[in-house]
């Protein structure tokens, strides 16, 4: 991590002068959590590794048209990534690769079983491990699946207006749950 | 509009998860403008989110920094324009003066070729900067006319009335802003379907269960928000579905949406 501490507001300036410098410390700061986000909606290591490449990629040559009245750095370029992500995970070609190696899906939902799991991995799970089943499965569903409200609704059985209640409690748990 | 429902009703979370549908985004953006505990309350979401991520990193392979570097300083580099160099060829068998004159000509039709290349390229961006330039004037005025409404409905005297989708449409929302003292209506349509060309959402308002036409929703309109009739009295809206131009009267089994004040 670097020993420098920018605002959000000085690194946006720095990124906007297209320095070095400043790549590197948005690199250092904040590859690993790009990283974990995209590994669990993209399992392989080596595509994942293609859009944490294309994301920063992306974000350095976009970096003009970012608001900051909008949203926050980090969401604007998380957004990035799981677009990217779910453009890939939504593919024919991806798909077709997946039901070849009888793999995809069915390994997302039983990451604990599976062998293949990075042990480095396991630390995104500390945190939403000790959330509750339904708040986890909102956030898994919402955040890293690309899920829309109505497809949430869906697959949980449950009114759009608990799947928006739900999410608000899950989030205000993570909240307690990061303080600690 | 009560902001403390707003924000218990999870909207923000839906949104900052990337979940909230195109219209809840305009509606969320637009009140961020004016509610500063909403916008807080979304800058607080976004933070978790990005602190559960910080706190969890998970390293990328170590080469790839230099890898994504390379990528960007190679991209830099094809956006620049190419180095025109001559090369010198060596012609033995010619005398030097002839030598000399065929590769000025040469040079001259080169300088000549790119000349015309660049100004064909700076007459394009032209035309391109043009064009961007007449949009975004275009957008600027679509923005101001925002901005007036906006400033209209944040007045004290507007009252906020949610419509609710009614049991055959359970997922329909709209929203009418009443100014109360100046009796104008501001409509916006937070979750309706598209309608089918020769269709036409129309707003009654309701007094005492008796309707009266309050306007028409102009679906080409690029602004989400719309002035529509004036009303001087209501303890109700509603929202049907009338051929285009409108109805007489409602017609109730194409109501949609419907709130009491």
């Amino acid at each position: 991590m670097p020993d420098i501490n920018y605002t959000e507001t000085e690194l946006i300036s720095l990124l906007q002068s297209n320095e070095a410098a400043a790549y590197n410390y948005l690199y250092d700061k904040y590859s690993g959590a790009l990283y974990s986000i995209i590994r669990k909606i993209i399992v392989q290591e080596d595509k994942a590794v293609d859009v944490l490449q294309e994301a920063f990629i992306k974000i350095w040559k976009n970096i003009h048209t970012y608001d900051p009245n909008k949203a926050k750095l980090f969401t604007w370029m998380i957004n990035i990534a799981k677009n990217i992500s779910i453009d890939i995970l939504r593919s024919k070609d991806y798909k077709s690769e997946q039901n070849r190696t009888a793999s995809g899906d069915v390994f997302i939902e039983n990451e604990n079983l599976s062998i293949n799991v990075p042990v480095d991995h396991i630390g995104i799970n500390k945190i939403l491990e000790q959330l509750k089943d339904d708040y986890k499965k909102i956030i898994d569903l919402a955040y890293f699946k690309g899920y829309t409200q109505d497809e949430i609704s869906k697959e949980l059985n449950i009114p759009i207006g608990t799947v928006k209640t739900k999410a608000r409690n899950a989030i205000l748990e993570l909240r307690k749950l990061l303080k600690v | 509009m009560n902001i403390e429902e707003y924000i218990s009703s999870g909207i923000i979370e839906m949104y900052v998860l990337g979940t909230a549908s195109e219209s809840e985004v305009r509606e969320l953006e637009l009140l961020s403008t004016t509610h500063p505990e909403i916008r807080e309350a979304v800058r607080m979401c976004e933070i978790d989110i990005e602190n559960l991520a910080l706190q969890n990193p998970l390293p990328p392979p170590g080469t790839l920094k230099q890898k994504i570097w390379q990528s960007i300083k190679e991209d830099n580099a094809e956006n620049n324009s190419p180095d025109l160099s001559v090369t010198k060829s060596g012609d033995a068998g010619k005398a030097p003066n002839r030598n000399w004159i065929k590769y000025l000509s040469a040079a001259a039709v080169l300088a000549l070729i790119i000349s015309i290349g660049y100004n064909i390229n700076y007459s394009l961006k032209i035309r391109k900067q043009n064009t961007a330039f007449a949009q975004l004037k275009n957008d600027q005025q679509d923005l101001l006319n925002q901005k007036n409404i906006l400033a209209q409905i944040i007045s004290p005297s507007v009252k906020t009335v949610v419509l609710q989708g009614v049991p055959a449409h359970q997922n329909a929302k709209a929203t009418v802003y009443w100014d109360t003292t100046l009796k104008t209506t501001y409509l916006v349509l937070n979750a309706l379907p598209r309608t089918e060309p020769g269709k036409q959402y129309q707003l009654w308002a309701l007094v005492k269960g008796k309707p009266i036409d309050a306007g028409l929703y102009n679906s080409n309109d690029p602004d989400p928000i719309q002035k529509l009739k004036d009303i001087s009295n209501a303890d109700m809206f509603a929202i049907t579905l009338e051929p285009k131009g409108g109805s007489v009267s409602p017609t109730m089994s194409q109501m949609y949406v419907a709130g009491k004040l």
